[in-house]
């Protein structure tokens, strides 16, 4: 005979687990999901409405996470960093402080060319993707040669990674590049448990109406966020996963998919150890520490 | 002669969406998953709106509707091949390893358990409600509901210290 409380415990998961579902349906469709308004009379019925006011408690707390940060509070809590299969749409202060605490310049696009002193246009200093999943932010910049990639977690901690990523000349013989896959290896903190994630960056079919999609058996579909103007999107998933890009095309209805797969080469570790310090002035001026010289403000 | 009556929808079409959304919508989503789910709500909306003056005048509007749906599944499951219910939850995996867990045993189940379990002890439905919209008796929703129950509990919270000859953790393959 099972105990009691764990009729209860098993009740309280499943009401989680309906709010759960109900909160993804509601993004999936992109409209809030109406709960039934029924009369509350039983326990189930105060436990549901309480468990559907959680959710939306959580799904508040989740998007301002996800304004959270511009300055380091040092430890960065990533075995919490949340993701979502459909990414949120970048607020201005968010781009500001993914630019502030990511502070790409001409020296460290540079070094991805190996040069030690380049200029790059003003919009190649400025992110071309910016993907918001959860509490965590990507930001992509791009140079001839490779995408680099500034991961920002909550805190506003970042880590900057790259891959190799020339122009899209079409060298698989169907006019676009196969995507291209880099896994990094999260660290928790404080001896929480590491996980996996694998970063896809892609190029867009010619053309405009272009949506990109990430298939992977066992997840339901995952939305990237994509640039016309670059013609190239960004999306990650948890895991060392491989699966297929759908292209889907809005106008015409036409689609079709690519394969893609983790690296071979070790996975890239994503540490709490490359948080940026920075401080904030009286009159909101952020300065990273360690480079005093640079000053960033936040109109730029 | 046409059929004016409202079984239940005094203020017409709109009410009913409002119930496709509210009641209908976690069942699709139990059974069927996020993205086959919601798809299938929106093609019973449509449905509803075409034949609307015959689906508001019937008895059990929702449970007819569930048919519809269950119907229209058959191109997205057999055709498209989609995926139904996940079996993988990463974005939950590292915020709540209970819930992870239940969402993955809840993959395990078959459908019709799954969408009995969830629409009692999840959305709070009585078994009479349960069967109204799936077209059974409620002994037939007793039964998918104590059998994805006993399921559940036999792989989620059975403690091999306490049971070790009764625990019976199957991988999620078998389950399924």
């Amino acid at each position: 005979m099972n105990h009691p409380h764990e009729s209860q415990e098993l009740d309280d998961v499943l009401g989680r687990a309906g709010d759960y579902l109900m909160r993804r349906t509601a993004e999936y469709r992109e409209t809030p999901v109406v709960m039934n308004v029924r009369p509350i009379s039983t326990r189930r019925g105060k436990r549901l409405l309480v468990g559907t006011a959680a959710a939306a408690t959580l799904c508040v707390t989740a998007l301002a996470g996800s304004f959270i940060g511009g300055t380091s509070s040092g430890k960065v809590d990533v075995a919490k960093a949340a993701w979502s299969a459909i990414p949120s749409a970048p607020t201005d202060d968010l781009i500001k402080q993914t630019k502030n605490n990511c502070h790409i310049t001409n020296e460290t696009l540079a070094g991805y060319e190996g040069a030690t002193v380049a200029t790059f246009p003003q919009d190649m200093l400025d992110p071309a993707l910016i993907d918001v999943r959860g509490t965590t932010t990507t930001a992509v910049y791009f140079t001839p040669s490779h995408a680099v990639l500034c991961v920002q977690f909550a805190d506003g901690s970042v880590s900057v990674n790259d891959m190799p990523m020339g122009p899209n000349d079409g060298n698989d013989g169907n006019g676009w590049k196969t995507p291209g896959t880099i896994t990094v290896k999260i660290d928790g903190n404080d001896g929480t448990e590491s996980f996996m994630a694998t970063m896809i960056v892609g190029y867009l079919p010619d053309g405009e109406n272009w949506d990109p999609y990430i298939k992977v058996d066992g997840i339901e579909t995952v939305a990237a966020t994509k640039s016309e103007r670059w013609g190239r999107y960004i999306a990650w998933i948890p895991g060392e996963v491989s699966g297929l890009v759908a292209m889907v095309n809005k106008l015409t209805d036409e689609g079709f998919d690519l394969p893609f797969g983790p690296e071979e080469e070790a996975p890239v570790q994503l540490s709490p150890e490359t948080t940026i310090e920075t401080k904030v002035s009286d009159q909101g001026v952020v300065t990273p520490l360690g480079d005093p010289a640079t000053t960033v403000s936040p109109g730029d | 002669m046409e059929n004016t009556r409202n079984h239940g929808y005094p203020d017409g079409f709109d009410a009913l969406i409002d119930e496709i959304r509210s009641r209908l919508l976690p069942a699709l989503v139990s059974k069927w998953g996020i993205e086959v789910g919601s798809d299938l709500c929106s093609e019973v909306e449509e449905y509803a709106w075409e034949y609307r003056r015959k689906v508001i005048a019937m008895e059990n509007p929702l449970g007819y509707l569930y048919r519809v749906a269950q119907s229209k599944s058959r191109s997205h499951v057999r055709w498209m091949n989609r995926n139904t219910f996940p079996s993988r939850f990463p974005d939950v995996v590292h915020e709540d390893m209970q819930l992870h867990d239940t969402l993955q045993m809840l993959a395990g189940l078959n459908p019709d358990q799954r969408v009995c379990v969830m629409l009692v002890h999840a959305f709070g439905w009585t078994y009479a409600e349960v069967a109204d919209l799936l077209g059974v008796t409620r002994a037939v929703v007793n039964h998918h509901v104590h059998r994805g129950i006993a399921r559940l509990r036999s792989t989620a919270f059975t403690d091999p210290l306490l049971s070790p000859s009764t625990a019976t953790t199957l991988p999620l393959e078998e389950q399924s």
